[in-house]
């Protein structure tokens, strides 16, 4: 598989969670107002949006954790295949507790 | 924002103002790296770099080398505020927050 499709399919899956992930967007939403009330002028569906990109953001990064202990074990000097298949696969499963509405919904 | 009497709660305000002036710091290197070469003699630039560093250094070993160098500032950015919830959120459940008092 081409290394855009893994890339392509990582923003996919943590553009779902970002959108659809009710549970931990509201967490975020929540200390975004609290923490940085004037980083979008309080605007709240501007606030919304930050924290959905927040939140995906968060997925493609936790997810991101073991594909670089893989490259760093194995003494990698860049990305392959194999991290890239442990980077979208981590972020397909934070993504399960969103696949639900996402299906329901969808874009 | 819930305030206490600042120096009572350094614990709380100290940590999370150089996690905020870390975040805002990295935010104009992500913006000022727009326009500027990563090389750059620039001295506002240098300062951004210089102290955001060790930041980004952290969170690139913690991303997969696929990742340029933008998508690390950028990821050090959501690194940053998570940290500012958890400390947030760790102080909250301890009950060492410091309560807003209402007004007389």
């Amino acid at each position: 598989m081409p290394r855009n499709a893994y890339f392509v399919a990582i923003a996919f899956f943590g553009t779902i969670n970002g959108l659809f992930n009710t549970g931990v967007l509201s967490f975020v939403f929540f200390h975004v107002l609290l923490l940085s009330p004037a980083i979008l002028f309080g605007s709240g569906p501007l606030t919304f949006m930050f924290s959905s990109l927040i939140t995906a953001t968060a997925t493609i990064i936790a997810a991101g954790i073991p594909a670089a202990i893989y490259e760093r074990v194995r003494g990698q000097a860049d990305s392959d295949e194999v991290s890239l298949l442990i980077w979208m696969a981590g972020t397909a499963l934070l993504t399960l507790p969103a696949m639900g509405r996402f299906l329901t919904i969808g874009l | 924002m819930t305030t206490g009497t600042i120096f009572a709660h350094w614990y709380f305000h100290l940590p999370n103002f150089i996690l905020a002036a870390l975040f805002y710091t990295l935010l104009g290197r992500v913006l000022l790296g727009i326009v500027v070469d990563a090389d750059s003699k620039n001295y506002i630039w240098r300062f951004f770099c210089r102290v955001t560093d060790p930041v980004v250094n952290a969170v690139a070993l913690v991303t997969p080398r696929a990742a340029p160098p933008i998508l690390v500032w950028l990821f050090s950015l959501v690194w940053l505020f998570l940290a500012r919830v958890a400390l947030y959120f760790a102080l909250a459940t301890s009950g060492l927050l410091p309560v807003q008092t209402p007004g007389a």
